[in-house]
């Protein structure tokens, strides 16, 4: 397996040729994973016509499939954004450019963002490389498969509630979401927009820290974004010991025994390097799901009232305005998204605000002031990425509660705005499973670097041998 | 029919005049060709964001100004939510809760309207219609509004339209908005109920579609004759949406607000809170200037002659002294004179207030004589010295004590046998005569004032 | 608990549904409901301030143009413009706006 720097040491050989490593890439594209909606092989290889020198000059990189590329087709995995070409591009994917990574293709992902599996795609399921019968995860699925099936070397996913690192657990990969504001979200079709974040998918701590010195940074089409200064997210070999890592009991709670071992394992690991643990609770985990989900279907609902196929995407039409509308929207939107957008728009509504949405806004606080207090008793935390490995195809689509089983581990993340990244702690059988570091805002420095050492003493073994082998 | 009492408030949507659109960089011009002042933002096309502009918040703040109202150094937007053909987002990005400005107030023939608020929007797209379809323009979506509310002060038409007057005067002599009816710059929605009953209030209707004075007058009269005769008949007024029809002048009830729209306000996740320094308020506010017209109806109503309120209120350095120095000296009346005469006659000199005040103060407790005190006051602009060092210096102080003036008096009657005997018969203009001859006598020194009296008191007894 | 009145919200949120789709939606949407119920337990009489916004104030952007998107730009994802301009249902009601 190689790093984005060792592939450009080996550019620079000629061994491979960019050129090369591209089509190697794309001949490990795998249909029936189904991870990719649109490849774009034709707008990689155009990209490394101009060989753009910078740190990613050469690396093909995988898109999550709501990140707009200009001129190339942006569907959302929905039906809605039928035939949707951009005219922009986002601002994530313009800084790539400009430091001369390429885009092998638009992933697959849950419609709109929406789900834990990349199975509720109007394209769709996504396969798990590691089993096909299993889910890859979700929402960003599809780059997590572009990743761990060696299509792509480094992917950009987006994460609401968990939907980067859920699926770096299930497919053997570090996925980090930033910190809110860190990376700007213009270009980036909003689900929720207080908590959606781009997110990170890649092989190493080093190559997601590389991709973020790229990405991230103050944009000023982003309003919500941050003008703190960046810092060099790759260069991560310098760890004190002295830090200590918080394990919030909370989260240890409901998992799988093997998912709890292997994290005591990288637990173990890091204690021999003279890191110390301490034991910690977070009482309003019971919580973060309802929150989690008032909210961001409460601003999902909003987010998605622009489509009406009134300037683009599909339109079905009826007697009048409202009428086309409606049929438009019933025939674009999958069933989750509805479900979403119906309960956004009960908690939205003047009855119920109150006790819902404002409840919610307040929990919230009282999440992100929690975590604000045990970050004055430990530098990081450390838990399990996800309470089980991989799930099969078809378990929990129509439950909509079991859906979001995983959401506890994760979302407390995005609701606090703080930065978190997953990476593999080993193997449960033929799956592989991860461990989460949880950092205080602005520190994806300090999270990374802790991924980094664990892969030097703890280096995961699982990786598919189209990665491995690269 | 007269019992009934029509309760007005009035909701103004006024365009301002920025060269952006309020959250992107797109142009603001009016009559340009279809779709040609678009982006992807004001499009509402999927992973835009708003990026608030700051000419915009600066004229919504200078707007609330000059409504006399409160600016409030942190506001937050808000989405309101619904659906229609020239909302390209589904929602509006407003203010609701926490707006820019409230409780203002502005002078209308004489009557205080409260303003309730004045807060930032954004405006929708626009629609044309052919047989077949509609079509949707959308340079107009974007554009910076202020919505501008008032109170139920209002209380009749034609105060409406006074009311609609003024603000577009306002608005359009500072500068934030032309204000143009015809251009769409400037969109009325008054509400209107009418009651017999006083401290209660009927249902309110909405009229909509006004797009002159002239219909707005039209619409309210005829809006309430129409309330005022369901009411009589003993009925009931609904909630509606009121029609105005240009053509035919009349109005109509176009909808009933059976149920009203559930617009689901919840604050913009991507703005964050409006700080606005208290400095840049400071700073708007020098820059905003109060129109004649303004200062002149509060002049007249602290007691000013009209003549004068209009000369000083039309020269901004003497409404300032003039106001600085009414807060000092609580004779607005008087202070107004000097400056009509005096102060102008000298050309308007830098002087300062307090000087002005203690001035004026001395002659009206006696201290000095008027004409001392024309005399001081061209001294102070030369000099720059104090009042009380003037007068000390030049020994201006008045002689007001009546005994030793009824001396002079005395003097004076019996230097004049004449002219007293001329006064004692009736020519009672030549009191001034006399009060000159004291005056010259106490080398101006007296108080006329007071010589007039002891000498009409006098004439009597000699 | 009320019954979740989905017929209104459908029509909030402007999504046709059939009947079949109502049904299941009704008790999907009631599944949620009370499970998201959960959350008027907890006590928020605190009223803590922590947010999840790492930008304290919103920036502001200058006055100044910037270059539109070309008409064919603009209508380039549209169904069926005409006389460049976007094309929906004649609105009847010629309502308020």
């Amino acid at each position: 397996m190689k790093t984005i720097i060792e592939y450009q040491k080996l550019f620079k050989k000629g061994e491979p040729t960019p050129s090369d490593l591209l089509s190697s890439c794309l001949k490990k594209i795998n249909p029936s994973l189904n991870a990719y909606i649109t490849v774009t092989e034709e707008l990689a290889r155009k990209g490394l016509e101009k060989d753009i020198k910078g740190k990613l000059n050469g690396i093909p990189v995988a898109i999550k499939d709501n990140i707009n590329i200009k001129g190339v087709p942006t569907t959302c995995a929905s039906n809605v954004l039928k035939g949707f070409i951009p005219p922009f591009s986002a601002t994530v994917i313009e800084r790539i450019e400009k430091n001369g990574g390429v885009f092998i293709g638009k992933t697959n992902l849950d419609e709109f963002g929406m789900g834990s599996s990349t199975e509720r795609s109007f394209y769709g399921p996504t396969r798990n490389p590691y089993d096909r019968a299993k889910v890859p995860g979700g929402s960003s699925g599809g780059s997590a498969v572009a990743v761990a099936s060696g299509s792509a070397v480094i992917s950009l996913g987006s994460d609401t509630g968990g939907s980067v690192r859920q699926p770096a657990s299930y497919c053997g990969l570090v996925g980090l979401k930033p910190t809110y504001g860190r990376v700007s979200r213009y270009g980036l079709v909003a689900f929720a927009s207080s908590l959606d974040q781009i997110g990170i998918i890649g092989r190493n701590a080093e190559d997601v820290g590389i991709m973020l010195e790229v990405i991230a940074g103050y944009d000023p089409k982003d309003s919500t974004s941050s003008k703190k200064e960046l810092e060099d997210y790759g260069n991560l070999n310098k760890i004190s010991k002295n830090i200590k890592i918080g394990l919030p009991e909370e989260y240890f709670e409901q998992i799988d025994d093997e998912v709890y071992s292997s994290v005591m394992e990288i637990k173990k690991a890091l204690e021999k390097e003279g890191i110390s643990f301490k034991s910690v609770s977070l009482p309003t985990t019971d919580y973060i799901i309802p929150t989690y989900q008032v909210i961001s279907y409460a601003e999902a609902s909003s987010n998605l009232a622009r489509y009406d196929g009134v300037r683009y995407g599909l339109r079905r039409n009826g007697e009048n305005f409202h009428d086309t509308i409606r049929k438009s929207r019933d025939e674009g939107f999958l069933p989750e998204v509805k479900r979403r957008i119906l309960v956004g728009t009960f908690v939205l509504s003047s009855e119920a605000i109150a006790e819902y949405y404002e409840r919610a806004d307040l929990i919230r606080r009282l999440i992100t002031q929690e975590f604000n207090e045990v970050f004055k008793e430990v530098d990081y935390l450390m838990t399990p990425a996800t309470p089980t490995p991989a799930f099969p195809i078809g378990d929990r689509t129509d439950d909509p509660i079991r859906m979001h089983l995983s959401d506890r581990m994760t979302a407390g993340v995005n609701l606090a705005g703080i930065p978190a990244v997953v990476a593999p702690a080993g193997m449960i059988g033929k799956l592989p499973i991860g461990y989460q570091i949880i950092g205080k805002p602005f520190e994806e420095k300090g999270i990374l670097s802790v991924v980094r050492l664990v892969e030097k003493i703890a280096p995961f073994k699982g990786f598919l041998k189209e990665v491995h082998d690269d | 029919m007269t019992d009934y009492k029509p309760t007005i408030g009035i909701e103004v949507h006024s365009q301002l005049k920025t060269a952006t659109k309020l959250f992107c960089g797109c142009p603001v011009s009016f009559g340009v060709d279809a779709n040609t002042n678009v982006c992807s933002v004001c499009l509402g096309l999927p992973g835009v964001l708003p990026s608030l502009n700051k000419k915009a918040v600066e004229l919504a703040i200078k707007a609330g100004l000059a409504l006399n109202c409160e600016i409030h150094t942190k506001s937050i937007f808000a989405r309101k939510n619904y659906f229609y053909p020239d909302l390209p987002k589904g929602y509006q990005i407003t203010q609701y809760r926490f707006p820019i400005a409230t409780s203002g107030e502005i002078l209308v023939e004489g009557k205080k309207i409260r303003i309730k608020r004045v807060h930032l929007e954004e405006e929708s797209a626009k629609s044309m219609h052919e047989k077949d379809c509609s079509l949707i323009d959308y340079n107009r979506s974007g554009v910076p509004l202020i919505e501008i509310v008032t109170e139920p002060d209002i209380d009749s038409p034609e105060m409406a339209v006074a009311y609609l007057k003024k603000l577009q005067k306002i608005l359009q002599s500072t500068g934030i908005s032309g204000a143009v009816m015809a251009k769409g710059e400037f969109r009325c929605e008054p509400n209107i109920s009418v009651s017999k009953e006083k401290g209660k209030l009927g249902t309110r209707t909405e009229v909509k579609n006004l797009n002159s004075f002239r219909a707005v007058k039209n619409s309210l009269t005829s809006e309430i004759k129409r309330q005022i005769g369901i009411l009589e008949k003993g009925g009931i007024v609904e909630q509606a949406t009121i029609h105005y029809s240009e053509k035919t002048e009349k109005t109509r009830v176009a909808r009933l607000k059976e149920e009203a729209s559930d617009y689901r306000y919840f604050p913009e996740p991507d703005l964050p809170p409006l700080l606005i320094d208290e400095n840049r308020i400071r700073e708007i506010e020098k820059g905003l200037e109060e129109l004649p017209e303004e200062k002149t109806e509060r002049y007249i109503e602290l007691g000013l002659l009209g003549e004068d309120a209009i000369t000083i209120s039309n020269s901004k350095k003497t409404s300032k002294l003039f106001e600085e120095t009414l807060k000092i000296l609580n004779e607005p009346a008087e202070i107004s004179k000097w400056l009509v005469r005096d102060y102008r006659s000298l050309n308007e000199p830098d002087i300062s207030a307090e000087h002005l005040a203690e001035m004026i103060e001395m002659v009206l407790k006696g201290k000095i004589s008027r004409n001392a005190g024309a005399e001081v006051l061209a001294e102070m602009v030369k000099t720059k010295k104090t009042p009380e060092q003037i007068v000390r210096q030049r020994n201006l102080s008045q002689i007001s004590d009546s005994s030793a003036l009824e001396q002079v008096v005395r003097e004076v009657f019996e230097e004049n046998p004449e002219e007293l005997a001329r006064l004692k018969a009736g020519e009672n203009k030549l009191i001034g005569f006399f009060v000159g001859e004291v005056m010259k006598k106490t080398s101006g020194k007296a108080d006329p004032k007071e010589v007039s009296r002891i000498v009409s008191e006098y004439e009597k007894k000699y | 608990m009320k019954e979740i009145d989905i017929k209104r919200l459908s029509r909030l949120a402007n999504i046709e549904l059939d009947k079949k789709e109502e049904k299941k939606l009704q008790e999907d949407i009631n599944k949620i409901i009370k499970h998201i119920r959960q959350i008027q337990e907890v006590d928020v009489k605190m009223h803590p301030d922590a947010t999840h916004l790492m930008v304290d104030h919103l920036p502001l952007r200058d006055d100044k143009k910037e270059k539109p998107l070309t008409v064919k730009e603009v209508l380039s994802n549209a169904g069926n413009p005409r006389k460049n301009h976007f094309t929906i249902n004649r609105i009847i009601d010629e309502d308020d706006y």
